[in-house]
């Protein structure tokens, strides 16, 4: 008998012409590792949200869901809560009390155990997930992946059979996202816990997955093990489809005209082995070297000059003696650790925080001495969470009021608002209220929001987190058309992958300064971990590729090299 | 960090601190008020070398020395003039009167600093859940906002701040609007927030039970009856002299002589026993790592 079985589902949300999904048809074993992956909005999260009585959402429902095959409504309250789990995506807001032990108890503590148990589970749990020191502590030192550990361990005290999870690492970065899906395996593995997931990042994932659901628009497209689901998906070539494969799936297939289900690799183990087969070992090109390396020679825009800052008198040095020049038309990724201050260095180039010592020049000017009014409209800075820059009631207002706020500041706003609403495809949302929007697209919004000043310059802070590969592909245009158009970018972020294949140099920051600056393929190629998959499976006879593109161009200027070969 | 008096259950604690209040409140012998102010100060030093102690010392101070001075110059009671000042009488026994006030107050300030450090918010909530449950749960449901509010609201300013928004210039009235606009993003925000917050308590089983238990719990060891026994029954006895006016020393309308008597004696030896037994906890645990 399966754990879960699901027939038939429908499902739409009140006053909703629209099903939110659409005759859903699965079942799941116990001890088998789900994901379920699609565009955002695609209905994963509705999905996932049925299986979970307490916090199943209101509308019109039909067709069945059997937990043990019994109707999941016919268990008891009790039952119901403490066999199926749930963790969500934020890993902030979803910690109800204020310390880590009372956090723990606080799903015990509801269902009304006895002490006894309640302190075995504690302990026990406490020792698996290594708890042990931060347990008197107030969760607000602990950081995003300790939190979303912590969330993990306190659902899981009440020994669930089946553990939901909605994507939760869209918010951590790439190595705590990576522990805790270690975490998830072992329990998975170790103590055979139905794990059902909701993800749009399959890189990590396809590992360790034992069966893969792809969602587009509330219907379940296609379904079956990593191997073959990706085998059907590409065959279908549908592009938007198959940007949501690993990449180490999407290079097998591009490699090898006919692909076979058996073959198709999974992880970069696998990758390696197969990809360094395919790619013949005469005459590569490195693909980066076709690339022009015309360094700009004009006056950097922002320079930095031994900049030192630290929160309060006695805390920590953040930044130690940072220098760094950004020349017009960069566009420079920021990497570094959690906590490293790369939020802090941004807002300091921003000249919204004002370094202990140190310089920060803008055109060869002071920030600081630049008036403030005049220094926010030639610095546009973009914040990590988009809502802090919504005041009114409809996206219309927000553009609206604040392109009012602007005139006579600024040329042409009447003009630039209406290219912008184009720009970013905000036409349709015009009416709706801001709070409403989906998270890139509120992401467009205050990007749009703050290039209404015709910034000069544009700091982002972590404008890709969350966001699913279809919405990176419209961020990533834009990007590039605003470059175009002679804005210089910088940007702070986690996202390896968006980084290597979009920005025009990478700098690492760690220890408080800037430890490297290099193009992308320099700066990634060097590392043994913190680098691409493309990258960690090629580079042995491609040590400079970075992303697809370089595989598929090296592979091209290969082919032709062969081609020419033949004809001589 | 629940060492020495700390470690006690929280019952006795509790109870020694509130004991100690209405006794410093009810008698106002000098000796006494010494004796008490004394222990509380070496309490404090005992429970974390008087560091947070000097935090506020300050202003204790200042508050002790303002209450001692303000007495004599606005109460005429007393017979025993010691000076004019603009035509009024300074007594000797406002003069006095005025220190023992000081002495009181200060007690009791420096007791809750050492309060503060005894008994923490989940020992708080573990006394009164019983009676309050609801009340204590939504006070430590309360207690995660404090920080994350103070968060949310910097992070506004700072990106409020790039678009003409600022509260730190412009008009009085320009910066209270300022604020309110900051004040309206961090509740609109926040009340968004807080929606995962109660999907996350409903996921794991809030209000499905009437019985919410409770995983803090204290055991009464043979120890804690001991001194909560020791507790209640010198506080007892000090409220019988009290009564009896045993350890009452008269201050209005004359001030009366400072004898020490065999009762006064055994007055102040009780008095001392009582003060002393967070510090021989304390100091016993010292002891015991020389």
């Amino acid at each position: 008998m399966a754990l879960i079985d699901i027939q038939n589902l429908n499902f739409a949300y009140p006053n909703s012409p629209q099903r939110a999904l659409k005759n859903i048809n699965f079942s799941v074993e116990a001890g088998e590792f789900v994901v379920i992956c699609g565009p955002s909005g695609c209905g994963k999260t509705t999905l996932i949200s049925q299986l979970k009585r307490e916090i199943r959402p209101e509308g019109e429902i039909s067709g069945r869901i059997l937990y043990r095959g019994k109707p999941i409504d016919c268990l008891s309250k009790k039952e119901a809560v403490e066999e199926i789990a749930m963790v969500f995506q934020d890993p902030e807001n979803q910690i109800v009390l204020d310390t880590v032990i009372h956090e723990l108890a606080f799903g015990m503590e509801n269902l009304g155990y006895d002490i006894l148990t309640m302190k075995k589970r504690i302990g026990e749990m406490c020792n698996f997930f290594g708890l042990e020191k931060m347990l008197y502590k107030s969760v607000h030192e602990l950081s995003g992946g300790e939190k979303q550990i912590l969330n993990l361990a306190s659902v899981l005290l009440l020994q669930p059979k089946l553990l939901l999870l909605d994507e939760p690492t869209s918010q951590l970065d790439p190595i705590a996202a990576k522990e805790f899906l270690q975490m998830l395996y072992r329990l998975n593995r170790e103590l055979s816990m139905t794990v059902i997931m909701s993800e749009h990042r399959l890189e990590d994932l396809f590992p360790l997955a034992d069966k893969v659901i792809f969602m587009q628009e509330g219907e379940v497209k296609y379904i079956g093990d990593p191997k073959s689901i990706s085998f059907d998906i590409l065959r279908s070539k549908d592009v938007t489809l198959q940007s949501y494969l690993p990449s180490v799936v999407r290079m097998y297939s591009y490699l090898k005209g006919d692909i076979k289900e058996s073959e198709i690799p999974i992880d970069v183990r696998e990758g390696r082995k197969l990809i360094c087969d395919l790619i013949d070992e005469k005459q590569l090109m490195n693909p980066r070297d076709f690339q022009k390396g015309d360094k700009p020679t004009e006056k950097p825009i922002v320079k930095m000059t031994d900049v030192c800052f630290r929160y309060e008198k006695d805390s920590p040095d953040i930044l130690k003696k940072l220098s760094l020049n950004v020349c017009p038309g960069e566009f420079l990724a920021i990497l570094g650790g959690n906590g490293a201050g790369k939020s802090t260095l941004l807002q300091i180039m921003a000249g919204l925080k004002k370094p202990q010592r140190g310089k920060v020049y803008f055109k060869g000017q002071d920030v600081l001495c630049i008036k403030e009014e005049k220094r926010y409209l030639q610095i546009g800075y973009l914040a990590q969470n988009p809502m802090l820059y919504f005041i009114h009631e409809t996206v219309e207002d927000e553009l609206y009021k604040r392109g009012e706020m602007l005139k006579g500041k600024v040329e042409g706003i009447d003009e630039l608002l209406e290219e912008y609403i184009d720009f970013f495809g905000l036409g349709p949302l015009l009416k709706r209220h801001p709070y409403d929007l989906s998270g890139g697209e509120k992401q467009k919004l205050a990007m749009a929001m703050v290039l209404l000043s015709r910034p000069q310059l544009l700091l982002l802070d972590e404008p890709t987190k969350g966001l699913d590969p279809t919405f990176k592909i419209s961020f990533k245009d834009i990007l590039n058309k605003l470059i175009k158009s002679g804005i210089t970018i910088v940007m702070v972020s986690h996202d390896i992958e968006f980084v290597a294949a979009n920005a025009s140099s990478c700098a690492l920051l760690f220890n408080g300064e800037i430890t490297t600056k290099d193009t992308p393929s320099n700066f990634f190629s060097e590392n043994y971990f913190y680098t691409t998959a493309v990258n960690r499976t090629v580079r042995e006879k491609l040590p400079k590729a970075i992303t697809l593109e370089d595989v598929i161009k090296a592979c091209k200027w290969e082919k032709y090299l062969l081609a020419k070969s033949a004809s001589h | 960090m629940n060492r020495g008096f700390a470690s006690l259950h929280p019952a006795p604690c509790f109870l020694y601190y509130v004991g100690l209040v209405i006794l410093v409140m009810i008698i106002y012998h000098p000796l006494f008020l010494l004796l008490a102010l004394c222990s509380q100060i070496l309490l404090n030093i005992m429970q974390d070398g008087g560091r947070k102690l000097k935090e506020s010392a300050r202003f204790y101070i200042f508050f002790g020395l303002f209450i001692a001075l303000i007495n004599p110059f606005v109460s005429r009671r007393g017979q025993n003039v010691l000076f004019y000042f603009m035509d009024n009488p300074v007594t000797l026994e406002a003069v006095v009167y005025g220190i023992a006030m000081m002495m009181s107050l200060l007690t009791v300030l420096i007791a809750f600093v050492s309060y503060n450090m005894v008994i923490t918010p989940d020992k708080f909530m573990f006394l009164f859940s019983s009676i309050l449950s609801k009340t204590a749960f939504m006070a430590m449901m309360a207690m995660r906002f404090v920080p994350v509010l103070k968060r949310r609201s910097q992070e506004i300013a700072l990106v409020q701040k790039t678009r003409g928004t600022d509260i730190s210039s412009g008009t009085f009235i320009q910066r209270i609007k300022n604020g309110m606009q900051i004040l309206v993003i961090l509740i609109t925000w926040s009340l968004e927030e807080a929606i995962i917050t109660s999907r996350s308590m409903r996921a794991r089983g809030y209000s499905i039970t009437k019985n919410r238990s409770s995983y803090f719990d204290y055991k009464m060891t043979r120890r804690d009856w001991a001194i909560l026994f020791l507790i209640l029954f010198t506080w007892a006895n000090l409220l019988l002299f009290w009564y009896w006016g045993i350890g009452y020393f008269q201050i209005y309308p004359v001030l009366a002589p400072l004898v020490l008597d065999m009762n006064t004696g055994l007055f102040l030896a009780v008095s001392a026993i009582y003060l002393a037994i967070p510090l021989v906890v304390e100091g016993a645990e010292k002891l015991a790592w020389l």
